[in-house]
């Protein structure tokens, strides 16, 4: 075993980790046992410093296990993205009293957070967001429906994002009386990862919930946050590259058509390349783009675009060429090829659709061509009968 | 305390800050009160960047309290928020 994450025993991966994906992804849920077992190895609070009891470790280190445990159960790594994303918020951008109190239970996974900013009609665009926070009587009160809430059927707090007196707001949200929790329709990819579809109505919390300044804070800590996540996702996408890569070599090598192994033929070497240099090339970008968000480097939501891009076509490519490789045999609703190619395609969707990303990412290299600094942004264009600048 | 920090002038700074944002704009010239976000010449992922930027380039940090937008709609305002930091003012 190499590489920093396997380096530190304590944050091994349950034994029975390969086992008990199985059955989650059977019963299209995650259960609370399989929470509790990836608690106990401190996954859920890697990034969390080790004053709050969390593991200390950098993006970079952290990746790793993002990796892998994606390569074996993509619907629980996506409650180590969520989770982790609430871990963030709250470190970076939460008040002290908020921190002190919920860090050290976030990293031990007492508690379990749950990213809600999705609506109906609205995305990632927060100007859209429909939900509203009031101020009554020294508190907040938070009204709204979140949709598509990634482990929002098992978390026990929600980071909310709506709009408030002084703009836009996120809150962290206790789940219980005055939310109402029902189990999103189970999706193809993912399908373990407790979708939610959750209601609030009047839902008293604290100001010091509050995390992120209203107003121009919480764009930045919703970018912020969605930075990690997308990084996150592109660790898991090439876990699940290289999770079918391992599937596909496997049968070639034991496969035997017409007296020697399927590996022999020419063409299948021809898919395990194509296959494997792109999750290896993936990595590396993903490892880069972990360095660059370490550092702090203002170029790090750029990097983490172009590794999750990548990392999420390769994971495309490499399920699609074992299923070439496996066959029939690798069709099958239970194969655990079906589960991997299921999560490449969600990984195209989530944190940034891939035309999202290519268009980000497009102008960033027209803009360095122009002399900018390279970033995530639109290319500044001028519109005709408009004299303000546009991003696109 | 990194050397900006001990040696930067008010002046430094605002040469600093003008040179980054002029080339996260990719214009080669801009008003200091040129509104950048409320205008749409850049979006909260390139604010996100400014963050980084200021705190890399000045050895800050910036808090919750700081994110507001006054500080990071203009040069103007980045100075501001930088110099008061460094207690340049």
């Amino acid at each position: 075993m190499t590489g920093a994450f396997r380096d530190r025993s304590h944050h091994r991966l349950p034994d029975d980790l390969p086992a008990a994906a199985d059955t989650w992804e059977r019963a299209g849920a995650v259960d609370r046992a399989g929470v509790r077992a990836v608690a106990a190895h401190g996954l859920l609070g890697l990034t969390v410093p080790a004053g709050y009891g969390g593991g200390g470790l950098s993006l970079r280190e952290s990746v790793e296990a993002h990796r892998e445990v994606a390569g074996h159960s993509p619907s629980l790594q996506s409650l180590l993205v969520v989770h982790g994303m609430v871990c963030h918020a709250v470190r970076r951008w939460g008040r002290p009293e908020l921190r002190e109190d919920l860090l050290p239970r976030l990293a031990r996974g007492e508690l379990l957070g749950a990213f809600a900013l999705t609506e109906q009609e609205a995305g990632s665009d927060l100007r859209a967001l429909r939900t509203r926070l009031r101020e009554q009587d020294g508190q907040l009160l938070v009204t709204g429906r979140k949709r598509w809430v990634s482990f929002g059927q098992l978390a026990h707090v929600l980071l909310v994002f709506g709009v408030g007196a002084g703009g836009g707001t996120s809150v962290l949200v206790p789940v219980g009386a005055g939310a109402r929790v029902r189990p999103e329709q189970v999706t193809t990819g993912l399908r373990a990862s407790r979708l939610a579809d959750v209601t609030f109505h009047e839902t008293p919390v604290p100001p010091s919930a509050v995390v992120g300044r209203p107003g121009f804070g919480v764009p930045h800590v919703a970018t912020d946050c969605l930075t990690v996540g997308r990084l996150f996702v592109a660790a898991a996408a090439v876990g699940v590259a290289e999770a079918a890569i391992g599937l596909a070599a496997a049968h070639a090598a034991a496969r035997m058509v017409g007296g020697e192994p399927l590996g022999c033929r020419q063409l299948v070497r021809a898919l395990l390349a194509e296959a494997s240099v792109a999750a290896e090339a993936a990595w590396h970008s993903v490892c880069s783009a972990a360095d660059t968000l370490d550092r702090a480097d203002p170029a790090a939501a750029l990097a983490a675009s172009r590794a999750k891009f990548g990392a999420a076509q390769a994971a495309s490519l490499a399920t699609a060429h074992a299923s070439r490789v496996l066959g029939a045999g690798g069709l099958t609703e239970e194969h655990r090829l079906t589960r991997l190619d299921q999560a490449a395609r969600t990984y195209q969707v989530i944190e940034g659709p891939t035309e999202v990303l290519k268009d980000l990412i497009g102008a960033a290299v027209v803009n360095q061509a122009r002399g900018a600094v390279p970033h995530a942004d639109g290319v500044v264009c001028a519109q005709e009968g408009d004299d303000r600048a546009r991003t696109a | 305390m990194t050397d900006i920090q001990q040696t930067a002038t008010y002046d430094q700074v605002r040469t600093r800050i003008r040179e980054y944002v002029l080339a996260l704009v990719g214009l080669p010239d801009m008003a200091d009160d040129q509104p950048l976000i409320t205008d749409h010449v850049l979006d909260s992922i390139a604010a996100v960047q400014m963050v980084a930027f200021v705190e890399g380039a000045f050895g800050l940090q910036v808090e919750d309290e700081d994110l507001e937008l006054r500080h990071f709609d203009t040069i103007d305002g980045l100075v501001g928020l930088v110099t008061g930091k460094l207690g340049l003012r």
